[in-house]
């Protein structure tokens, strides 16, 4: 079981909370935003471990909630969420930090692999301090 | 108005189209994402907590959301293309791969080819290069191409959209199997600013078939 704690920040509310009730019926401690400022909030309460983040919201750009988790958080992973056809925003995203980024609508196999390797890779982080 | 208006204004016309195209890939993205995994939390709750449910309606809700996952997966993939094709007019002329843009416009001539009871099919050869040119104007192009080979198409005939390189230039074939389109002049038939592309096209036999051959060059960057 992928261990450490998911919080999903996607402003498309069914969503991210169908989303969250999927992963967390596969044993993952996940809660979910609807919007930039709301995932902020819960980032300072809720200290995920993996976020997933959606690119585009009417409040923040996802790029600019990114460059403060990884200011705020660094060992925090994020893995960019993007409806966006392109795949030019999912590699500026990774260039700016991200672990990886996935498009919608998402393939929660492909999804799980990702959340799987960013959990692997914080645990050797961590073994390694 | 005169003609450079009228120029003007279609060209933000096509801008204008490919914008909210765009946008509206984007939204049925976002609606698609809701669906599948609207689906998926039901096989999941199906698969781990269904064990007490009547095994015919657990066979026909597991086929139901199946049937649900492959059709969001199809539609995915065409709205990646809609998207890739939308976001082609956003300038006039950049680098890309011609391959591309004819798997973003094929995505959209199957069904047209299908209410002609013909078979389309495309493929990108090895060794295709990048060229820098107007792709929103390529999709033109191979749109008006399609159009007339689809107008020679008879039930059971096949149509091959070819990528590949010749001589440094891009070269994409239309290899169809139906009345010959021999006697064209393809530029003034099409209608087509050739010239703009600076394109050329060719007709031959080929295998007991008509092969259309268009070369696309890499015009110098501006």
């Amino acid at each position: 079981m992928i261990q450490g704690k998911i919080l999903i920040i996607d402003d498309e509310v069914e969503f991210a909370s169908t989303l969250r009730q999927r992963l967390a019926l596969r044993g993952m401690d996940v809660s979910d935003a609807h919007s930039g400022t709301e995932g902020l909030e819960q980032l300072a309460g809720y200290k995920p471990d993996i976020v997933l983040l959606d690119l585009k919201m009417p409040d923040m750009n996802g790029l600019d909630i990114l460059s403060l988790i990884k200011e705020k958080y660094p060992h925090t992973e994020v893995i960019m969420l993007t409806g966006h056809g392109s795949v030019a925003a999912g590699i500026e995203a990774m260039e700016k930090g991200a672990f990886d980024y996935i498009m919608k609508p998402v393939d929660l196999r492909d999804l799980l692999v990702k959340i799987e390797q960013a959990a692997a890779g914080m645990e050797q982080t961590s073994h390694g301090q | 108005m005169d003609s450079d208006s009228i120029n003007t204004l279609r060209a933000e016309q096509l801008d204008s189209y490919g914008r909210l195209l765009a946008g509206f890939s984007h939204e049925m993205k976002n609606h698609m994402g809701v669906i599948r995994e609207s689906s998926g939390l039901l096989q999941d709750l199906v698969a781990m907590h269904g064990a007490h449910l009547d095994e015919q309606v657990r066979t026909r809700l597991e086929k139901a959301t199946a049937m649900i996952e492959e059709r969001v997966k199809t539609t995915a993939q065409m709205l990646h293309h809609l998207s890739g094709f939308a976001h082609r007019s956003d300038v006039a002329c950049s680098a890309f791969q011609p391959g591309q843009v004819v798997e973003e416009l094929c995505m959209f001539l199957q069904r047209f080819a299908r209410l002609s009871k013909c078979e389309l099919a495309w493929r990108t050869e090895p060794g295709a290069i990048s060229i820098h040119n107007d792709p929103s104007l390529l999709h033109h192009l191979l749109y008006r191409l399609f159009a007339l080979v689809q107008e020679r198409f008879e039930p059971g005939d096949s149509l091959l959209i070819e990528t590949g390189a010749d001589d440094g230039q891009a070269m994409i074939c239309f290899y169809y199997r139906g009345a010959p389109a021999t006697q064209l002049n393809l530029p003034e038939e099409l209608n087509l600013p050739l010239a703009l592309l600076q394109g050329s096209c060719v007709i031959e036999k080929r295998d007991g078939g008509h092969e259309i051959r268009v070369r696309i060059p890499s015009l110098p960057l501006a």
